[in-house]
């Protein structure tokens, strides 16, 4: 926890991007067709119409249809498709 | 796929089926294992497809004896398999390289000729000097050296004044002039085609028969053959006198189109007349154009068959009033007009004259126009029966 605080000290003094000191997830969206996540934690739920993946503290939810995981890597994934919903939830 | 799509290609990759229990599970183990995974899928429930790199397939396997899961690859796509499917394949692979080496073999030997700018000389005789200067049909073009078979052709034959050889594929393409031959002299007069006043008179060869300053009338003889030379020959120069006149109107209507159109379409089968759309023309004033489609003739028959494209459009006249200045410009605008049609374009023009003529309406403004030009006035005639 004090790590913690410290290293949000850190990053806000010095401003320091987030998804580089403290872990958080970077999204990107190209209009609603293509999704980039980067630092996942994996994914907790794959269906044609509702991804759920994990990121530190909380889960990504991606609604929508024609889902596909285009790529998966240690600390990034693609998903393609037609999205409608980005919602988040605490784990 | 990702952008990887090239090197996914050439190193080759597989689609597998993956069925089981938690899937994501077992998808976030293969993650952490460091083995990718692209396009994955869901098919049904318990049931993914996803493409996987070749190399990578054999460390799934201690991962899937651990769960309850089965792998199984549907397909495999890549170069390495492409190569290995076309190594079973022998003869089609003997076939596409005897294929090539044929078109190759083929495209380095000379298969035909294309010969321009003969008249007098005959395809054959441009052939058998080709062959003379060792290019024959089926001969290598390697063995071939263009610029000596040009010189050689040139050498052999006199009545061939230029050549150029080049290649287009395997044809050879043969551009060349002919010597042209000068017919021998004639006996004949020159002669003045038109009535004019000699200002000049060059005697090279005959007898002179008229001089400077006299008239003379078109069809007359300048300058005669004599017994030394058949052929009479000089330079003739006269003066000529053209005579135009023009007129234009003080008052006079045009008209304009207003922008208003209509459009019909007759369809003409024979003598039969079908119009569409049926409609009135109310225009007060207009012009009718007609623009006519024929159906394409094939093989003989012609089709009583024409599309025709009426378009009416709308017109209004209108009053134009100009100075009678202006409408003298434009009188003898238009009389010069006439005269330089006339006028062969190597003529001097020396003096203009303008004269206004008298009409009895006074609407009309009437000009004439006298052009004095200095010009060339003889051509040469053969005498009737004269052999050379």
């Amino acid at each position: 926890m004090v790590l913690f605080s410290f290293l949000k000290y850190f990053q806000e003094i010095f401003d320091l991007p987030a998804e580089v000191i403290m872990d958080q997830p970077l999204i990107m969206l190209v209009a609603n067709k293509r999704l980039y996540i980067e630092n996942h934690k994996g994914i907790a739920l794959f269906q044609e119409d509702l991804i759920k993946v994990r990121v530190k503290d909380f889960f990504i939810i991606i609604k929508g249809f024609n889902f596909e995981l285009e790529r998966i890597e240690e600390d990034h994934l693609i998903i393609v498709g037609d999205f409608s919903i980005i919602d988040y939830e605490k784990k | 796929m990702s952008g990887s799509r090239i090197t996914m290609f050439f190193n080759g990759y597989l689609l597998i089926d993956i069925r089981g229990n938690a899937l994501e599970r077992f998808i976030n183990q293969i993650n952490n294992n460091d083995i990718k995974l692209y396009n994955l899928k869901k098919i049904k429930k318990n049931h993914f497809q996803a493409k996987i790199r070749a190399k990578n397939f054999k460390k799934l396997r201690p991962l899937v004896k651990k769960r309850m899961c089965s792998v199984k690859i549907i397909n495999k796509y890549g170069f390495p398999f492409l190569m290995s499917c076309l190594w079973k394949r022998n003869f089609m692979l003997f076939g596409f390289i005897l294929l090539f080496m044929i078109i190759y073999l083929g495209s380095s030997f000379v298969w035909f000729y294309e010969i321009k700018g003969i008249n007098q000389l005959s395809k054959e005789k441009v052939e058998l000097l080709l062959n003379k200067s060792g290019i024959k049909i089926g001969t290598l073009k390697k063995n071939i050296n263009i610029n000596t078979a040009e010189k050689n052709i040139l050498k052999l034959e006199s009545d061939i004044i230029w050549i150029d050889l080049s290649w287009k594929g395997t044809k050879l393409k043969v551009d060349l002039v002919e010597r042209k031959k000068v017919p021998g002299a004639v006996k004949g007069n020159l002669i003045s085609n038109k009535n004019a006043i000699i200002s000049e008179i060059i005697v090279f060869k005959g007898l002179p028969v008229v001089q400077t300053g006299d008239t003379v009338k078109r069809g007359q003889i300048l300058i005669a053959s004599s017994e030394e030379s058949k052929a009479a020959r000089g330079i003739a120069k006269g003066y000529v006198w053209y005579e135009a006149s023009g007129e234009s109107k003080l008052i006079s209507k045009k008209y304009f189109f207003t922008g208003r159109n209509k459009r019909q379409y007759v369809i003409r089968i024979g003598g039969f007349k079908i119009y569409f759309p049926p409609i009135k023309i109310n225009f007060k004033e207009y012009i009718k154009v007609n623009s006519v489609k024929i159906a394409s003739e094939w093989r003989n028959i012609d089709f009583p068959l024409e599309l025709i494209n009426v378009n009416y459009k709308e017109i209004k006249f209108i009053k134009i009033e100009q100075m009678r200045k202006s409408a003298e410009y434009f009188a003898l605008e238009e009389a010069l007009g006439k005269i330089l049609n006339k006028i062969n374009n190597k003529a001097i023009i020396l003096e203009i004259l303008p004269e206004k003529l008298n009409v009895h309406d006074n609407n009309i403004v009437r000009c004439r126009l006298l052009l004095k030009t200095e010009e060339i006035i003889a051509y040469y005639k053969e005498e009737l029966g004269a052999k050379d």
